[in-house]
């Protein structure tokens, strides 16, 4: 103890005499302006960090830095900025002022992004050994108004798809991520928002068909300033359960310091736009054209916002509100959002870092009711005829629009970080998020109305929702020197996840007045419940590094997982992960065309874990009757179940050369073992759900591929492309011997040696004839085959940036997807109800009569054109689904936008005192469609963002068209 | 050292988390809407189970018996009905007339009502094995349990056998052609098996059930099972056992036997047939019952549809047996059983007067008296309008050969809506979640079936 006391005594004289010394000894300063070498434009919030002393200063609104007290000598100044290469010079200060103004170049290929690769892992992408797209959200969120994040990853990264399940404003996001690893789960990645996982589930309405409301609409998109996404087993495998599906981490915007005193910056931003229906021409093929094209709307969008941010060394924060609006294209659609955010970051110490992130939302989502609904507008519209005037075909329309169906959720999302550096090259990490979301889902049927299931006695339907979720992250990183030029860090820790979920629902009818509706006002319970569900996950994981001389770059490491489960033994299991990767351009000379040449490699596993109650034998639930309360089987599990394992290999090659071209390419290849399929059995056991076993097997490959080229750069003028391309292909090579699996409408299969939900369904060839040559039925295949995928095997897009005269700005983005189809159910009902065009006309043709068309003189049978109007009309036999198998190739003009930014123009004025920066912009999303399917939109899935069904489309609402303008001012 | 040190921590807290992780993953709240079948084996849990039981007849009868009348001729799908959306009613009103055998065996109103038969069935047997195994039950329980064991059991087996088809017999008995032959390739699996048809069913498993289920029943309870016996036999033409059961069977006064229904667990006929969606209507026929004899409204019932749900000048007519959601529905009358024995008596040379009987039948609804006699054409017309709506003109119509009866207004594929020549199937198909999983169903001689 003594010594102890002795040896802190001593430090404290030491220190102070060195303080006392460093006093008198002479100091300079350093200060300048740090722009972008092509615009000159000042750049806001740059960093510049002297080396040696470990200290700098941040640059203030004008693109200004300030550090003081720097001791007379030689350093390396580093200067640094988000989207820039850095630049580290050697400076020499002398006693007094010194300047240095420094300019920076864009980081045309993103090499030097700092970016996540694994759970307590960040590197550069120059020498990262896996693949990590990343979308830097908020150079894009300037100009463009997102609803949620299928918009704003959409297109812009190889391998990702993500995309609504239709046009309804709120509704679920599904992801298609890369082959789509194993067949467990729901196909879905992790996400995470500031280290929270949250809470990504799509919540479903009343019953009765429809889209549900998807939670991830509660993100505010102009938060977020950086999307990374691990997109598989091989970069995510630290992240172990459900990871391998790949993990999106999102980063909402923090503070910056500006200036050597601080500062602060407002921005305030107003965008306003419509939504309109933008597939008219594809209406005509239904006999009710004039009532599909008259049951859509102009929807409004409007949205405002503020933020501020801004700090000092010690303290930065980032605080905004938002409010958005935004109008659907058929009535009873909106979504109504209000989010604040306020993230802070303390510095108390040198070796202590705080960081705060807390957001919440309050979102009003209505939905109306579509998809596989005689309730829904284009259910009515789209599969009958209505009357005359153009009327609907089911239900009338007062009754539809008099249905409200509101949720509001309340969501906070917030998460503290603490990390501790003790002594040099060692990180303790510690965070804790929350993300608890209370959801509120009215429906309220007046009386008066007819509506099936309540008739004319109105109906109340109320459910909530309360889902709370921890997520706890503690680790350790120590980074470490071996010998010279060999650097190690070792990271060793723990992630913890722990939901609970409440939900409760209760319906009534029978009500007197639609000027009453609580529900105690409704004579008849129809139905009510609760459900709990508590489960927690929880992995250990550790990750060895190896740098040697930025040349050659080994990682390994694994995780090992366990999840809560029915039963007495957790589920658990270990996967690894080992990486490496080589720096060719570090190691020999290349030439000087080529700037960068790095290759990759990594191997890694993950997998899905089996469900809460996989593991049970036999559970029992209570069902309600006249008889009273008695228990019925609810569910039939497996006790020997264990978790799936998918093994993924990635190989890379990122390529930059003449200092234009930055070329990504990656190959990856998947395998699933033990994967969970839930089985039917055959019903006549009794067993009627369907029941989990290890049996599945799945293999995929594919290719990602993006190209970055900077093709012109002036000071004035500059001009960059970002081309990305994706093949995938998928195999099912296990079922256990089983036989094919469908879904709901059997058309889609997981079936050994076709791909992943295929299409399976025996093909028609054409009509039979008689001995007349009259059209006597459909020559169909006897046994059924695959026809195609509902997942893309091409994918792309094309992104141009052009800025001309330093300040007009325009960005374009088109994407495409080939060789994918969809399964045209509306056009099956359409024919089946009488409404599809084609089909009458062919009924004229061929004299069997249609009641429907006139002027059309039938063909003699025979003849080459009744023989071929025989073949088309045997081809919408709706008894036969392969008809309605469509190819549904599309490309998109997604986005187009022009900005102008008059900053520089106001400084030239007075107004220059006051505002700091102006920027008005105006844009259009879904702006053209090209496509080979001939419904409403390729781009649907009737049954949510959930399902496993997928490219369904069933009188699915299309994704709208959308214009918006709008403007930016910074204080 | 140093880094020899923290590495020794750090894999120090690793070893701790791990021991830690399996504990903490695995101490959570436990769920409160499902339970582990072991909590069951309780005597204090046996009454739960019985009535889940009962419960699940309910659910099961109603679905089936509106397919059964379906597809027979007492309900049509007619699309003049505003709300009259869904196919696969069309299909089985049609008797799947003209569709591919993919849309025949995924119907889902067809799936809807056979997976919980078969579940119901699994539900019957567990009640069977649990009082065997669980000791300590009380004996008034022990024998509630034993009769709704066997009695529930059995008639699952029955309408597994008696209802369900695994090929269609219309396709080869042709169409209008006496179909009595279709009842004997009627039948359908349990436990993954191959299809038993409705005389081995009978046989082997619905009638020593009935006994066991009868060793405990009461007075009541037994005249409900010898009703059902006859019932069966009737069908499959042992007209003397029919009789023998049929004497000890309900007796005016006794209680119809029903399935009940609640809100919560509602009668099928509101949602398809009723004020909740009207999708299937009346066969044109029962409506002009009531008109040409006003009193036939008693038993026949039904009411003209809302206007505004018609899409058509002429009027149509829904049922009204089961106007609510709670509306019970007949399984088995002592009106069935007087039924049985007048046919027995005028057709199917037993003894009895069968003149009396019909109009004893008829007089317990307020309708005048028959004058007689009691011919093929009485017993039919009489058995539609008494069973109405039961689930049981589909065997009168293969048993009386009236199968070519035309359904009006049931649109067939080729979209014209009225006047077709009804399907190829007599009962109910058996669906593709049964076909995939269990080869014996199309290929019964196939290993292990």
């Amino acid at each position: 103890m003594y010594r102890k006391i002795l040896s802190f005594t001593a430090s404290v004289l030491v220190l102070c005499l060195f303080s006392l010394g460093s006093a008198h000894a002479q100091t300079g300063s350093l200060s300048g302006v740090v722009t972008d070498a092509t615009s000159g434009e000042e750049l806001i919030g740059a960093t510049v960090l002297i080396t040696e002393l470990g200290r700098g200063a941040p640059t203030n609104l004008s693109g200004e830095y300030r550090v003081t007290d720097i001791p007379v000598g030689t350093y390396n100044v580093r200067f640094s900025y988000v989207g820039f290469r850095s630049q580290t010079i050697e400076i020499t200060i002398s006693a007094g002022e010194n300047t240095y103004n420094a300019e920076l170049r864009a980081d045309a290929t993103g090499r030097e992004e700092v970016i996540v690769t694994g759970i307590a892992s960040r590197t550069s992408r120059e020498i990262s050994e896996v693949a990590v797209s990343r979308v830097n959200a908020a150079d894009f969120t300037q100009n463009v108004s997102f609803q949620d994040l299928s918009q704003l990853i959409g297109g812009r990264v190889a391998g990702v798809g993500v995309q609504p399940s239709g046009g309804t404003v709120g509704a679920g996001v599904r992801f298609n991520v890369r082959s789509g690893a194993g067949l467990g789960g729901d196909g879905q990645p992790i996400i995470f928002v500031d280290g929270i996982r949250i809470d990504n589930s799509q919540i479903a309405g009343p019953g009765r068909g429809g889209q549900g409301t998807g939670t991830l609409a509660d993100i505010n998109m102009d938060e977020v300033e950086t999307i990374d996404i691990l997109k598989g087993p091989a970069a995510a495998a630290l992240y172990g359960t459900s990871g391998s599906n790949g993990v999106v981490l999102i980063t909402t915007k923090r503070g910056q310091a500006l200036g050597d005193q601080g500062g602060l910056s407002v921005n305030v931003r107003h965008t306003r736009g419509f939504s309109e229906f933008a597939r008219e021409s594809q209406t005509s093929q239904f006999l009710s054209e004039r009532s599909i094209n008259e049951v859509f709307r102009e929807g409004l969008l409007e949205q405002y916002s503020v933020n501020a941010s801004g700090g000092s060394e010690f303290i930065r924060f980032y605080t905004s509100f938002d409010q958005r609006l935004e109008e659907g294209i058929l009535p009873r659609n909106y979504m109504d959002r209000q989010s604040f955010r306020a993230n802070f970051d303390a510095f108390p110490r040198e070796d202590l870092t705080l960081g705060v992130s807390a957001g919440y939302t309050l979102n009003e989502i209505a939905l109306p009711d579509n998809d596989n609904n005689v309730i829904g507008y284009l259910g009515n519209v789209i599969l009958a005829q209505g009357g005359d005037d153009g009327t609907f075909g089911f239900t009338a329309e007062e009754a539809i629009n008099a249905i409200e169906d509101v949720s509001r959720q309340q969501r906070f999302l917030g998460s503290v970080s603490l990390q501790y550096r003790p002594i040099e090259g060692l990180e303790l990490n510690a965070s804790v998020g929350y993300d608890g979301g209370n959801l509120r889902r009215d429906e309220t049927i007046p009386p008066g109305f007819f509506v099936t299931g309540p008739g004319t006695a109105g109906q109340r339907y109320i459910f909530t929702r309360i889902n709370e979720q921890y997520t706890f992250d503690l680790n350790a990183r120590y980074s470490y020197e071996i010998v010279d030029g060999l650097t190690a860090s070792s990271v060793l820790g723990t992630q913890m996840f722990d939901r609970t979920l409440r939900t409760n629902f209760t319906q009534k009818r029978g009500f007197s007045t639609p000027l009453i509706s609580n529900i105690g006002a409704g004579e008849d319970f129809i139905n009510g419940n609760e459900g709990f569900l508590n489960n927690r996950e929880a992995g250990i994981f550790f990750e060895q590094n190896f740098n040697f001389n930025n040349q050659y770059m080994l990682s390994i490491g694994g995780r090992q997982d366990f999840a809560s489960s029915i039963g007495d033994e957790a589920p658990n299991i270990f996967y690894p992960k080992a990486s490496f990767a080589v720096r060719v351009d570090n190691i020999v000379d290349l030439p000087a065309e080529i700037d960068f040449l790095k290759f990759r490699v990594a191997y890694g596993e993950t997998g899905q874990l089996p469900e809460f109650n996989d593991g049970a034998s036999r559970l029992w639930a209570a069902t309600n009757s006249a008889y009273g309360t008695g228990g019925i089987i609810n569910f039939v599990g497996n006790p020997d179940i264990k978790p799936e394992r998918v093994r993924e290999l990635e190989l890379g090659v990122e390529f930059d050369f003449l200092n234009r071209f930055g070329l990504d390419l990656t190959y990856y290849r998947q395998w699933a073992e033990d994967s969970i399929i839930d089985f039917r059995q055959a019903p006549s056991t009794g067993v009627i759900n369907l029941v989990p076993f290890n049996v599945g097997g799945v293999e995929g490959q594919g290719l990602e591929t993006t190209l970055s080229i900077n093709a012109y750069e002036s000071r004035d003028f500059s001009l960059d492309f970002d081309i990305a391309y994706s093949f995938q292909e998928s195999e099912v090579t296990d079922l256990g011997g089983a036989q094919p699996l469908f879904d709901g409408f059997s058309v889609q299969v997981l079936r050994e040696g076709t791909a992943r939900s295929a299409f399976f369904l025996p093909r028609v060839n054409g009509a039979l004839l008689d001995e007349n040559g009259l059209y006597a039925g459909v020559d169909v295949d006897e046994d059924p085959s695959e026809i195609g995928s509902p997942f893309p095997r091409h994918t792309g897009s094309f992104a141009m940036n052009f800025r001309a005269f330093r300040n007009l700005n325009v960005y374009a983005l088109v994407d495409w997807a080939a060789d994918l189809y969809v399964y045209n159910n509306t056009r099956e009902f359409a024919i089946i109800f009488r409404n599809d065009r084609e089909f009458e006309e062919l009924r004229e043709l061929l004299g069997l009569g249609s009641p429907f068309v006139d002027g059309i003189e039938p063909l003699t049978p025979g003849t080459e054109e009744y023989n071929d109007a025989a073949d088309r009309y045997a081809r919408l036999q709706t008894a036969f689904p392969a008809n309605q198998v469509e190819r549904a190739d599309w490309l998109k003009l997604r986005e187009l936008s022009v900005s102008y930014n008059f900053t520089e123009m106001l400084r030239r004025t007075d107004v220059g005192n006051y505002i700091n920066s102006l920027r008005l912009s105006a844009g259009g999303r879904n702006l053209l469609t090209s496509t080979m399917y001939s419904g409403l939109d390729p781009e649907v899935n009737f049954d949510g963002a959930r399902s496993l069904i997928r490219g369904q489309d069933f009188l699915t609402m299309p994704p709208s068209r959308q214009f918006f303008f709008t403007v930016s001012l910074g204080f | 050292m140093r880094k020899l040190i923290i590495l020794g921590i750090l894999t120090l807290f690793a070893s701790s988390t791990f021991v830690a992780c399996g504990d903490w993953v695995q101490s959570t709240d436990p769920q409160i809407n499902q339970i582990e079948d072991d909590l069951l084996d309780d005597p204090e849990q046996i009454g739960f189970l019985i009535t889940g039981v009962e419960a699940r007849f309910a659910f099961t009868w109603t679905r089936l018996g509106l397919i059964a009348d379906l597809t027979a001729d007492q309900l049509i799908f007619d699309e003049v009905m505003d709300l009259a959306t869904f196919p696969t009613y069309r299909d089985i009103a049609s008797n799947f007339s003209g569709v591919g055998n993919n849309t025949v065996f995924t119907n889902n109103t067809v799936r809807n009502a056979y997976n919980p038969l078969m579940g119901w069935r699994l539900l019957a047997d567990d009640l069977l094995a649990r009082i065997e195994r669980v000791d300590g039950i009380d004996q008034e329980t022990l024998d509630r349990a034993t009769f709704v064991g066997n009695f529930y059991g059995a008639l699952s087996r029955y309408m597994i056998g008696f209802y369900l088809e695994a090929n269609a017999c219309g396709a080869t008995a042709g169409v209008g052609a006496p179909a009595a032959e279709c009842i004997e390739a009627f039948g359908g699996p349990i436990n993954s098996g191959r299809a038993i048809n409705a005389a081995n069913m009978a046989v082997n498993e619905v009638l020593p059930m009935l006994a066991a289920a009868e060793a405990v029943a009461t007075p009541a309870q037994a005249r409900v099972i010898n009703t059902i016996r006859a019932r069966m036999h009737l069908i499959l033409g042992n007209y003397g056992e029919s009789f023998a059961a049929a004497q000890n069977g309900m007796q005016p006064g006794d209680e119809p036997f029903q399935s009940l229904h609640s809100v919560q667990a509602a009668n099928e006929y509101f949602f398809a047939a009723g004020d909740g969606r009207i999708q299937v209507i009346p066969d044109y026929r029962f409506a002009q019952y009531v008109e040409d004899n006003p009193e036939e409204a008693a038993r026949v019932k039904v009411r003209q549809a809302p206007d505004n749900l018609v899409n058509d000048d002429e009027p149509r007519f829904q049922q009204d047996m089961y106007p609510l959601q709670d509306s019970p529905m007949d399984f088995a009358t002592w009106q069935e059983n007087h039924l049985i024995l007048a046919e027995l008596a005028a057709l199917r040379g037993q003894s009895g007067d069968a003149l009396a009987l019909v109009n004893e039948v008829r007089e317990s609804h307020g309708i005048s008296p028959l004058a007689g006699p009691v011919d093929e054409a009485v017993i039919i017309e009489e058995r539609d309008k008494e069973l109405f709506l039961m689930g049981l003109r589909m065997f009168d119509m293969l048993r009386f050969g009236v199968w070519n009866a035309e359904v009006l207004g049931t649109a067939g594929v080729d979209g014209s809506i009225a006047g077709n020549p009804v399907g190829a199937w007599r009962g109910i198909p058996i669906p593709n979640d049964e076909r995939n999983d269990n080869p014996c169903i199309n290929n019964p001689d196939a290993e292990g079936c």
